[in-house]
């Protein structure tokens, strides 16, 4: 528990040659990688769209049964009283990321008294997302393959309402830059981007484009709470529910609140009336 | 380190595993890793601005060592200088281990900036500081220190710690080998502790006087009294006063002679 | 005795620069809630922090500690009372007249306490022995209740609080910290529930705790006046008035009474306020203190 002195006697041991995950094919190309990205093609379809008043947060549920109890299926999630996230993927993949954020949002609370920007917690769960295949001296073991899962990531702070994606094709570009320096134009910006609205998983194309049609700054929030309930609609494979479907918002005033079943019905009730 | 347990002299009566009777007389220590270098320091805030001071001089038991040691730091500036730095640390007590906190912190709140795209807070570093001196909980920085800044409504903040990270924000404070000389002069001119309003009532219906912020000229002029009086009765006070003021233009930094004897 | 020597013939440059460790702390964008702390190069370090730090045992150490306090905390039909002083002595010297000996335990991001009337949920702490050691124990709580509710969605119990706490500081038993606290709170499933947890890794349950240097003349009042189905306001007043007799008869309690009711949907404060005129006014209009003259 308690760490006295570094241990400085101790020679560097070589590190030792990478393995697996990230070890190039002979074609340069990094398979674990890609099968990472078809992994998030499959998943179910996650929209955020970010306003001047908060960002709203949506998911299809994919309810395969009429046995599945709906609420049991948690693709929205809290990280912090301001930071909400929406995951499409893997979902067993997203708790790991997502535990690591909350973890990382208390820290930064527990040592400056105050919350940990979202763009910081983004930052912090990338971090994290890079860690596979890696096996350091007297680190814990760490992935092994890459996260098989994309990420939304909507929040409020001090900068206002954001949505950032942390999504497979930024990964990839990261990696690439990890991987390949001399491919480092290709990708200057880094690994995830701050969208004014974002869709993810396997319905994403379609609902990508219908977003680019209908977003406008001036939107509110639930113009934007429309927006997204509307285009998840037209990508599902489903008729869109109260029950297969899930909002979340977060704004300044209340934070992250995921919508209960109430504000579920409603807001789908809205939708109706709208069409 | 300040602790608000039971007093020893009850603590057979109480105790938890600090004040197990212990009998025997004290050991020697071969390992003794502190010196005292003396010296005093002293904070007050106002509506706009916070003010930290302290003397220069650097003692080791009777000697004095240096005339020019300052105790008032700038964190968290752009270089040497400490040019655009928006917070202050004083550190009084062992100079060793006030140098190393000082760097420690400045290394820390630059790191935040680059890491956060924003500069930190002096609310957050005054929260980050705590948890640095208690991450030594166990072989503590020997010193007091006093953290000055601005807060988010531009008012003046000072916070107070204890050795091992225990702190609290506070109006003024004084620390050091002074400190119980500066600190009750501080309680009557800055809290106007036991001043009452004349005229306003018969024995207990006095109305106290209420403390409400000084103005800076007040508060220079207090700070400088303090100094020149503790350094008429405190052997390892004296030689300069270095008096830094932070503003929302930035921060001023003084120095006034004291008396070298 | 070999162990002795190596640690001095180590090269005098080792440690001229940051360790790993250290190096890793200054790096990361969010420092980890690290449990390892620093410890001094020497074989008995709880040893040497006594030396240093405890004047009881060595009253020339250099790192003067700080004593004395009174808190005490009950139960009662209408929720939990908590009341404190507010003096922190070093010896003789008084280090502090405002110290806030209750700590509030709950979610950390919401950011500094803006005075409000509203209830605010979480439990509260209480601080007796190291100021220190229960501002971070209780801040490192904060974070690990606001976890449990985030991943649990529902708000931690009182009694799995404390044994988080507890478990802690039994983990640092020896090691030299010093806190007496309780806890309080109130949950659906506990109702009002109190609990007392110290540095040795003492954690019990009860109705009524005093602790610190004036305990006992708290204790006096409280015993003497407790009942459970006390009135919320004879409640207040007996907090207030247990937390005065052991800030009259202790001298290392004074300054300010603070005090705090736990209800159902959060904790109210109820003022910090300056002892003194309370002292007077329950002297002169209640007839109470009368072997105190106010005149010479």
């Amino acid at each position: 528990m308690f760490i006295a002195r570094s241990e400085y006697g101790k020679p560097h041991p070589v590190p030792p040659m990478p393995l697996g995950p990230t070890t190039f094919s002979p074609e340069g190309r990094l398979f674990q990688v890609e099968y990472s990205l078809e992994a998030i093609k499959l998943g179910s379809t996650a929209i955020g769209v970010a306003t001047s008043e908060g960002v709203i947060l949506g998911v299809e549920k994919r309810v395969t049964s009429t046995l599945l109890e709906a609420s049991s299926v948690e693709k929205i999630v809290e990280i912090d009283q301001h930071i909400g996230c929406a995951m499409s993927g893997l979902q067993a993949d997203a708790r790991n990321l997502v535990e690591h954020a909350r973890v990382e949002c208390q820290n930064h609370a527990f040592h400056y008294a105050e919350p940990l920007r979202v763009e910081s917690t983004t930052q912090a769960i990338c971090d994290l997302a890079l860690r596979f295949g890696e096996s350091g001296d007297d680190e814990e073991s760490v992935m092994s393959r890459p996260f098989g899962v994309a990420l939304l990531i909507a929040g409020h702070d001090e900068d206002g309402p954001q949505l950032y994606v942390m999504a497979f094709e930024h990964f990839h570009a990261r990696l690439a830059n990890l991987c390949l320096p001399f491919r480092y134009h290709a990708e200057p910006s880094g690994t995830f981007y701050r969208y004014d609205a974002k869709a993810i998983g396997s319905g994403s194309e379609g609902a990508q484009a219908e977003l680019q049609n209908e977003y406008h700054r001036s939107l509110t929030l639930a113009e934007a709470e429309t927006l997204v309930l509307k285009t998840l609609k037209q990508v599902m494979e489903e008729k869109l529910d109260s029950k297969n479907v899930q909002l979340a918002s977060v704004t300044k005033e209340n934070g992250f609140r995921i919508y209960n079943d109430e504000q579920m019905s409603q807001a789908v009730a809205q939708l109706g009336g709208n069409q | 380190m300040t602790s608000l347990m039971d007093h020893p002299s009850r603590g057979e009566t109480i105790g938890y595993s600090f004040s197990q009777p212990t009998a025997a007389p004290v050991k020697e220590h071969s390992f003794y890793p502190y010196t005292d270098n003396g010296g005093s320091t002293l904070g007050i805030t106002g509506s706009d601005f916070a003010i930290l001071a302290g003397d220069t001089r650097s003692t080791s038991g009777y000697n004095i060592n240096s005339r020019m040691v300052p105790k008032v730091f700038k964190i968290g500036g752009d270089d040497e200088t400490g040019e655009g730095a928006h917070i202050l640390l004083s550190v009084v007590g062992f100079a060793a281990d006030g140098n190393a906190l000082k760097e420690r912190l400045d290394t820390v709140v630059k790191m935040y900036k680059y890491q956060h795209g924003k500069s930190m807070s002096v609310g957050a570093c005054a929260q980050r500081l705590s948890t640095i001196l208690y991450q030594k909980r166990f072989f503590p920085y020997y010193v007091h220190a006093i953290l000055a800044g601005l807060d988010e409504e531009g008012k003046g903040a000072l916070y107070s710690y204890d050795p091992v990270g225990s702190y609290e924000r506070e109006q003024c404070r004084a620390a050091g080998a002074a400190s119980s000389l500066i600190m009750p002069f501080l309680d009557n001119q800055v809290n106007f502790k036991n001043q009452y309003i004349p005229g306003s009532g018969e024995g207990h219906a006095l109305e106290p006087k209420k403390a409400e912020p000084l103005p800076q000229e007040t508060v220079k002029q207090l700070v400088r009294d303090a100094f020149t009086s503790a350094v008429e009765r405190h052997i390892e006070v004296g030689d300069h006063l270095q008096v830094m003021i932070i503003t929302k233009d930035g921060v001023e930094e003084v120095y006034h002679p004291l008396k070298k004897d | 005795m070999d162990k002795l020597v190596a640690q001095y013939s180590r090269p005098s440059h080792q440690n001229e620069f940051y360790s790993e460790q250290e190096q890793q702390d200054l790096s990361e964008s969010t420092p980890p809630l690290s449990l390892k702390f620093n410890l001094p190069p020497v074989d008995n370090s709880s040893a040497f922090l006594r030396a240093m730090t405890d004047d009881h045992s060595n009253p020339s150490c250099p790192i003067k500690l700080a004593h004395g306090t009174t808190t005490l905390s009950f139960r009662f039909q209408g929720g939990i009372i908590v009341c404190t002083d507010s003096r922190a002595t070093a010896g003789n010297w008084i280090a502090s007249q405002t110290v806030k000996k209750v700590i509030p335990v709950s979610r950390l991001s919401r950011g500094e306490d803006k005075p409000t009337n509203e209830p605010t949920p979480g439990l509260l702490g209480t601080m007796a022995g190291g100021a220190a050691d229960c501002q971070y124990w209780l801040r490192y709580l904060s974070q690990q209740c606001t976890l449990h509710e985030i991943r649990h969605k529902r708000r931690i119990t009182v009694a799995a609080a404390s044994k988080i706490l507890a478990n802690l500081t039994y983990a640092y038993k020896g090691y030299g910290l010093s806190m007496g606290t309780m806890l309080a709170g109130m949950t659906p499933q506990e109702g009002p529930a109190l609990y007392y947890i110290d540095s040795d890794g003492t954690r019990l349950p009860g109705n009524l705790f005093c602790v610190g240097s004036g305990q006992t003349f708290a204790y006096g009042v409280l015993d003497a006046e407790y009942r459970y189905d006390l009135t919320e306001r004879e409640a207040l007043d007996l907090g207030r008035r247990a937390i005065l007799a052991a800030m009259h008869r202790d001298a290392y309690s004074g300054g300010f009474i603070n005090l705090y009711h736990v209800k159902e949907e959060g904790w109210v404060h109820h003022g910090f306020d300056d002892m003194n005129p309370i002292f007077w006014k329950t002297k002169l209009d209640h007839g109470e203190f009368s072997n105190v003259t106010s005149e010479l």
